[in-house]
Formats: structure tokens, sequence, C-alpha cells
């Protein structure tokens, strides 16, 4: 699986469609396979409606999907709002999870694709 | 050549930029973009004022429509930030863009310095969030177009792409 995190609007889905010639489904459409973006808004829904977050994405890292994509969301101020506070953790570490199971982590800035992993 | 120089606020990504510029043989201009919005506004440009100061800069303020500047030699745009919102909401979106691509063909090199407003996970209102969108594709058509590409973290300049020659 690859990796592909980012600012929003840094060009991820462009970069994926040049470079795997995928067509990115949104995640939260639920279908798992070839590449999905927008995994932070999936992680967002399962934790509105109290889903089990981390079975959910042990079972995703288990299938055969090729492309996850998400946005960085952690690098402003830390939100008054708790539950926010606990959305950007959350999606924190389920990146750091990604990024452990991922063969490949890239960060996308200005539609350019940097190598982390 | 193009360049383009992102970074967060206060990555040190003007000062990098102002180097960079500065080492160039020839005329130098400065374009600022910031409009004096009221006393922070002009302590800020006062600041980078002082930070250029004996670079041998010559600065020429413009707020939007950048193409049809007069310009030679090494150019350096700071920021777009200001540039985009400036055309956003008392100009014409268009003129970014396709300014920058005039003004690059007048000069010999054109340093643009950008910023990342794209990682703190809000949400905000209507226009807040069309200038988000807008800024992001600025950076990858820009990006696209550019020589070298440079990401600014913690005053360590990062190069990100590098295509010299490329055109």
């Amino acid at each position: 699986m690859y990796f592909i995190i980012g600012g929003r609007c840094s060009g991820k889905r462009d970069y994926v469609r040049k470079n795997f010639g995928l067509e990115p489904k949104s995640a939260l459409e639920g279908d798992f396979s070839g590449a999905i973006y927008d995994f932070h808004l999936y992680i967002r829904r399962l934790m509105e409606n109290g889903g089990d977050v981390e079975a959910c994405v042990n079972k995703i890292l288990d299938s055969d999907i090729r492309v996850i994509i998400s946005d960085e969301i952690g690098c402003g101020i830390v939100p008054a709002d708790e539950f926010e506070r606990r959305y950007r953790d959350c999606v924190g570490q389920v990146h750091q999870l990604l990024a452990e199971h991922a063969e490949s982590v890239v960060r996308v800035v200005c539609g350019i694709g940097v190598r982390l992993k | 050549m193009l360049i383009l120089v992102a970074g967060g606020s206060g990555s040190g990504k003007s000062e990098f930029a102002e180097n960079m510029a500065a080492s160039a043989i020839g005329r130098l201009i400065y374009v600022a973009t910031m409009k004096p919005w009221g006393e922070e506004g002009i302590k800020r440009i006062e600041k980078h004022r002082k930070q250029r100061e004996g670079k041998g800069f010559e600065t020429i303020e413009r707020c939007t429509d950048i193409g049809s500047l007069d310009a030679e030699g090494t150019v350096l745009l700071e920021d777009l930030g200001n540039l985009a919102a400036n055309e956003m909401f008392e100009g014409d979106t268009k003129r970014v863009f396709d300014g920058i691509l005039e003004l690059n063909k007048k000069c010999s090199d054109l340093i643009i310095v950008t910023d990342n407003v794209f990682e703190d996970g809000n949400i905000y209102d209507g226009d807040t969030e069309r200038y988000i969108e807008f800024m992001g594709m600025l950076n990858c058509r820009i990006a696209a177009e550019a020589d070298r590409v440079y990401e600014v973290i913690f005053g360590i300049p990062a190069l990100i792409y590098s295509g010299e020659g490329k055109k």
C-alpha cells in the first residue's frame, strides 16, 4: 500500500493519477479498492457515528488496497472544541499506523511528491 | 528561471528567498504585494523592509495586475498569498497565474514566495474556503512551471523539485 499525505488542495489526487494511473475514489463511498482519498473524513465519520476506528483501519490494512490519500490536518492551532481535538489526535495516530504499514509514504507539496519512506 | 519558495508562517522562507535573489548579478527588483492594513500591517511591512535593507533591492509596490509590470533582471515577488487575496477580493483572479507567466517572460529570474495554508484541518466560511482552494491551485500550477521548488522548514530550505533547463 502507498500512503499519500499532504495539506488540502496540494495536488495529491493528480499525483496519484499521474504516478499510479488510478482514479481515486472518496473513502466516504466505502469502496476500499484501488485508490481512495479523504481518508481523514472517513475517520471523522467513524468517530461521529461511534464506530471502532482501530478495527476499521486494520480491516482496510488487511485488504489489497493500493493507495490511501489523506489530508494533513494537525498543523494548526489546537481547537477549543473537545471533539475537534480528539479528531486531530485520532487522525494523526491513524496516519502513523498507515505510514508504518505502507511500503512507501509520499508527502505532496505544491503538487510535487516528496518521498518520506 | 522560475523559482517557487513555499513555507509556513515564520518558517524563514522570505529571508531565504531574499538571500537567493540578492546573490544574483544585475538589476534586483522586489515586488511587494501586501496592502498596508492598519498598524500591524505597517509594522509587518517595516520588518520586511529592514530585513532586506542593504541587499540592493529596488522596491515596487504592486497589489494587483503584476503582469503589466515593467521588469527585468531578478524579480522577487513577495508574496503570492497577498496577491491572490487582493485579486480575489477586488480584482481579477485570472490575472494571478497569467500575470506570473507574463512577468516571468520579462525578467531573467523570477522568485515567488508562497504560503502553506493547507494543513490546519479547519473548515472556514465560503470566502476563506475559496481562497484556500485558489491558493492550492496556484501553488500546483506555478510549481508545474517552475525550474526549482523549495519548501522552507524551520529556516532550512529543502529543494523538493529541480528541473533546470527543462525549458
